[in-house]
């Protein structure tokens, strides 16, 4: 089977179970209404009864957000210009690559370690879920899986936290010595050319550890393992043994989010807007793009199941199991 | 003192005329005539001047004082070293290599006598001093004894012959690959003042001062390279060895600055504007940034233009624009009639990149070309002022820049992103200023501006020199009006054109010009690190009903819950406005009501907090202090205004919900980890 044939099926298996794309939409949303609830009020505090709200209305004034930062701290300073118009994809795009969510912000590296945690209890429940096509959703078999697995995906997170970890450092040595050893280039473009390659590199290195994780977590539900370093191990040895497929569906599946990310990036509003109708159509035209993120990463999940459910096969011709 | 030479010259100089003009605009009291090879592959230089040098003080001297810039890069014991650590900041952006250090040393000297006459050595009197902070590993400053003083109006001739390693660039100076930007490179005379010689060592966060001249540069380089630097070629000759010298001259400037390449491209301009010389541009451009070359073109333009009509024309009749190599660190900086821009491949136009920088260091050609200010004690004189007429000239041109996010920092580097996004919508409101507020505010306090610029922390010069100048001018000119601060600052540069101002000199022509006494103003701006801020604490406005008890005509107290009349029923409106910070500064109080009439109420800012009352029939809507936000030093302009009912509801709601949504994305992105 084909990398666009698991993606067709992990597509069916997402419309399929199409709730898990709204539980969890919905879940992010609930996890990040706190925050977002404190941004509100920390704007309204500081914005107060000055007039300086006249010229936040549209876009907003630098000055101001220059003061608001000065006064608000780390947590006001989230709120920068990349980040309140459709371009925030791309500035988590470049905190994904960089790591510097961990580095440069700690109150929201906690906050997104608190999400990744819950988030490690919802994937029982997603992965059981998927890996069972017809069945109905229902939340007390979504949140037992959950719990279920929960342990065990957390320990797998934890060791594959290190590998991230390891990757990460690599990527902070390597760029700093591509910048050494072209010390005395003076053409950007060639530099920008270096830096991609160097970009890509440590892409497909971050791909390889989340497919080892993904696979890993696919290989506990789909054989109930309960070592997790051998499920890991297990899972490296097929994503080695089948690198097109699996790196294959993680860069279709890729180019598909970069795609939708695009296509929000130019069809979301700009910053203009004020009408309660125009911030209303903001809001709901982010969501959609949230859901069609998670309907992709649903689908992937999909996909992957599909491919490993493959490579479970016997060959056709073998007559026998061929594990 | 030369401002003797200067008073009303540009009424009888007629632009493009200097070089031929046999006069002298300036005293040209320090010409050079160098001769200097490029060895690329060692990158070394090897030079050999002759300085003439005549003492226009009315004391004599009999010593020399020298910079050797090129020093400040010879170790990490250089006072430019220890106090680039200070600021926290490596030009080089990693460790020092054995062949990034830079170095000139002087071998041989003499005084030249008449003809016929043998010149007399003066190497054995060559010594270092470190006239700021006696560091005595720094070699940035050479002092020779004569063997007899020069008098008042007496003329020298010096030869030095002396070699240099080129550095990795520092300060915009030095080599990368095969690109080569040459400033500050030969051993330069320092200033003979009144009260002895002014040539400090060479700081970190300051630049240059020394005295016009006459240069006439012969540079060999190999005959594959371009060329570009101060003044106009006049020579070009093949030395048959892969070489070619190229001969440049300018008169009346005080540096000589030079760059070469194999790659630069070369493209040509001409300035033209009514009541205004024409000037000859030759933009030396990165191959790879030739799509750009008209935005570098139409800013220098615009500087000139802006520039020259509202201070005085440029007087050379050519400038060299020098687009420097990638990583070269050469960017923005400004030599006479050459500097140097910077810009990126992809800069969206409207995000102000290269035009921002082009203006400003074309406008350098005006603040501190032809006014010769002292930059290691003064560097706000050139900078500060340069940099309010480069937010004037931008505003003007072209408008509020956009903000610009860049994309795809390397990780691990402090570089900036390669891939730029403009985001519209995201301005400095206000003032064209606005924007140099965020340098300013966090270290408004760190020093007085009237510290020399060498003794500012080494993190606080663009913060005093740039922000603070260009804010502080910002207010005069909402204080007074654009129609009279113009005549004034054209008043300074024109008494002023060159010679080496001191900020009195400013501050008086100020003065004259406005017809008013600006103590009042320096003695907070200038000779102290107030800070400004004025605020609205409150606003309140309630009927003004009579309660409580009043007198009968019997005398007795009687008391009441409503007025006698039945009338109306008039508001009493209150505003109590405060000043936070130690600054003093005139304001207005402005009092809108509901039916939109306004009050405007002066106050001289003086007392710490401010009452004012005031009954009508309608409502207070608001109340702001300082309206016109004439005075861009105050630090924080959110709570210069107050709503009786706030109103912060939409754009708080607003911005919350669009961050929710990056903060949902960034969530949904971190399950990549999990």
């Amino acid at each position: 089977m084909g990398i666009l044939r698991a993606i067709y099926k992990g597509l069916m298996r997402m419309t399929e179970s199409s709730a898990l794309v709204l539980v969890m939409w919905g879940m992010v949303l609930l996890s990040a209404l706190p925050m977002a609830v404190v941004m509100e009020n920390t704007l309204r505090t500081d914005v107060g009864s000055s007039l300086i709200h006249e010229e936040i209305r549209q876009g907003l004034d630098m000055g101001w957000l220059e003061e608001f930062h000065h006064r608000g701290g780390e947590f006001a300073a989230t709120l920068l210009p990349a980040r309140v118009t459709p371009a925030l994809v791309f500035d988590n795009l470049e905190l994904w690559f960089s790591g510097a969510w961990i580095t440069e912000y700690r109150g929201l590296a906690a906050a997104g370690g608190l999400f990744l945690v819950f988030w490690i209890l919802l994937q029982g429940g997603v992965l059981s879920h998927l890996a069972t096509p017809g069945q109905s959703f229902g939340w007390s078999s979504f949140l037992g899986a959950g719990g279920a697995y929960f342990w065990r995906f957390l320990r797998i997170a934890v060791i594959m936290g290190f590998a991230y970890y390891g990757v990460f450092r690599l990527a902070y040595w390597l760029f700093p010595v591509i910048k050494e050893r072209t010390r005395d280039l003076t053409v950007e473009r060639t530099a920008l050319i270096i830096n991609v390659m160097a970009a890509l590199f440590v892409v497909v290195l971050l791909g390889l550890v989340h497919l080892v994780s993904d696979f890993a977590r696919i290989a506990t539900i789909r054989e109930q393992r309960r070592s997790m370093v051998l499920a890991l191990i297990r899972s490296l040895q097929r994503v080695i043994l089948h690198p097109l497929q699996s790196f294959g569906l993680l860069g279709v599946m890729s180019l598909l989010l970069l795609l939708v990310q695009w296509v929000y990036f130019w069809t979301a509003p700009g910053v203009r807007g004020t009408s309660f109708l125009a911030l209303l159509l903001t809001f709901l035209i982010g969501q959609l793009y949230l859901m069609a993120r998670w309907a992709l990463r649903i689908a992937r999940y999909g996909a992957e199941l599909e491919l490993f459910d493959l490579w479970s096969r016997p060959p056709l011709d073998s007559g026998r199991r061929v594990e | 003192m030369q401002a003797a030479y200067l008073v009303g010259f540009w009424w009888v100089v007629g632009a493009g005329m200097l070089v031929a003009q046999p006069d002298p605009v300036s005293p040209r009291n320090a010409s050079y005539t160098i001769e200097v090879q490029l060895d690329p592959e060692a990158k070394t230089l090897t030079g050999r001047q002759t300085l003439t040098w005549r003492n226009i003080q009315t004391s004599p001297t009999d010593e020399l004082w020298f910079h050797l810039y090129w020093n400040g890069w010879r170790n990490n014991r250089s006072t430019w070293l220890r106090e680039d650590r200070i600021r926290d900041r490596s030009d080089l952006g990693g460790e020092i290599r054995p062949e990034d250090w830079g170095w000139i040393e002087v071998d041989e000297v003499s005084l030249l006598q008449g003809e016929g006459q043998a010149s007399i050595d003066l190497g054995h009197t060559a010594r270092h001093v470190s006239p700021d902070d006696g560091n005595r590993e720094d070699r940035t400053v050479l002092v020779l004894d004569l063997p007899a003083a020069v008098q008042p109006g007496e003329e020298i001739r010096v030869e030095l012959r002396w070699h240099a390693k080129i550095p990795r660039t520092f300060a915009r100076t030095g080599f990368r690959g095969d690109f080569f930007f040459l400033a500050h490179w030969f051993p330069k005379l320092g200033v003979f003042e009144s009260d002895g010689w002014n040539c400090h060592q060479y700081h970190a966060s300051t630049e240059y001062f020394s005295d016009y001249g006459v240069y006439d540069v012969s540079i060999t380089v190999p005959e594959e390279f371009v060329l570009g630097a101060t003044g106009r070629q006049v020579d070009r000759v093949e030395n048959g060895d892969g070489t070619v010298t190229y001969r440049h001259e300018q008169a009346d400037v005080h540096a000589f600055t030079w760059t070469t390449s194999p790659d630069y491209v070369e493209v040509v301009g001409r300035f033209e504007a009514p009541d205004l010389p024409a000037v000859d541009l030759r933009l030396l451009i990165q191959p790879e940034h030739l799509g750009q070359a008209n935005r570098h073109l139409y800013a220098t333009k615009a500087a000139l233009a802006s520039y020259g009509s509202w201070y005085g024309p440029y007087p050379y009749g050519h400038v060299t624009i020098i687009d420097p190599a990638w990583g070269s660190g050469a960017g923005g900086m400004e030599y006479p009639t050459l500097f140097t821009a910077g810009t990126r491949l992809f800069n969206p136009f409207g995000g102000g990149s290269p035009e921002g920088v082009t203006v400003h260091e074309a406008g350098h050609q005006f603040w501190y070309g032809l006014i010769g200010n002292n930059e290691f004690e003064d560097a706000w004189l050139d900078e500060g002022l340069n940099t309010f007429s480069t937010n004037r000239t931008m505003a003007q041109t072209y408008g509020p820049g956009q903000h610009v996010r860049r994309f795809f920092v390397p990780p691990g580097t402090k570089d900036r992103g390669f891939l730029p996004l403009l985001l519209e919508g995201f301005t400095y409101g206000g003032s064209p200023y606005a924007s140099r507020m965020e340098r300013y505010r966090d270290l408004a306090d760190i020093d007085r501006q009237d510290t020399h610029s060498y003794r500012y922390h080494p993190a606080a010069g663009g913060a005093l020199s740039y922000s603070k100048t260009a804010l502080w001018l910002g207010t005069l000119e909402g204080y007074f009006g654009w129609e009279r601060l113009r005549p004034a600052m054209s008043k300074f540069f024109h008494d002023w054109q060159f010679g080496h101002p001191q900020p009195a000199d400013f501050f008086a022509a100020l003065a004259e010009s406005l017809g008013e006494d600006l103590d009042w103003f320096t003695e907070q701006v200038f000779y102290s690190a107030a800070r400004f801020d004025y605020a609205v604490q409150s606003v309140a406005s309630v009927e003004s009903e009579l309660v409580g008890y009043m007198e009968r005509a019997s005398g007795d107290p009687i008391l009441v819950g409503q007025t006698e009349d039945g009338g109306e029923v008039p508001y009493r409106s209150e505003v109590v406005v405060r000043r936070h910070g130690e600054g003093i500064f005139p304001v207005e109080i402005l009092l809108v009501f509901e039916d939109e009439t306004e009050l405007r109420v002066p106050w001289d800012g003086k007392e710490r907090w401010r009452l004012v009352v005031v009954e009508r029939a309608v409502r207070l809507k608001y109340a702001v202090v300082d309206p016109g936000h004439v005075l861009l030093l105050d630090i924080d302009r959110t709570n210069n205004s107050r709503l009786l009912e706030p109103q912060a509801g939409r754009p708080a709601w607003k911005w919350a919900s669009r961050w929710m949504i990056w903060w949902q994305d960034f969530l949904s992105m971190l399950s990549f980890f999990g």
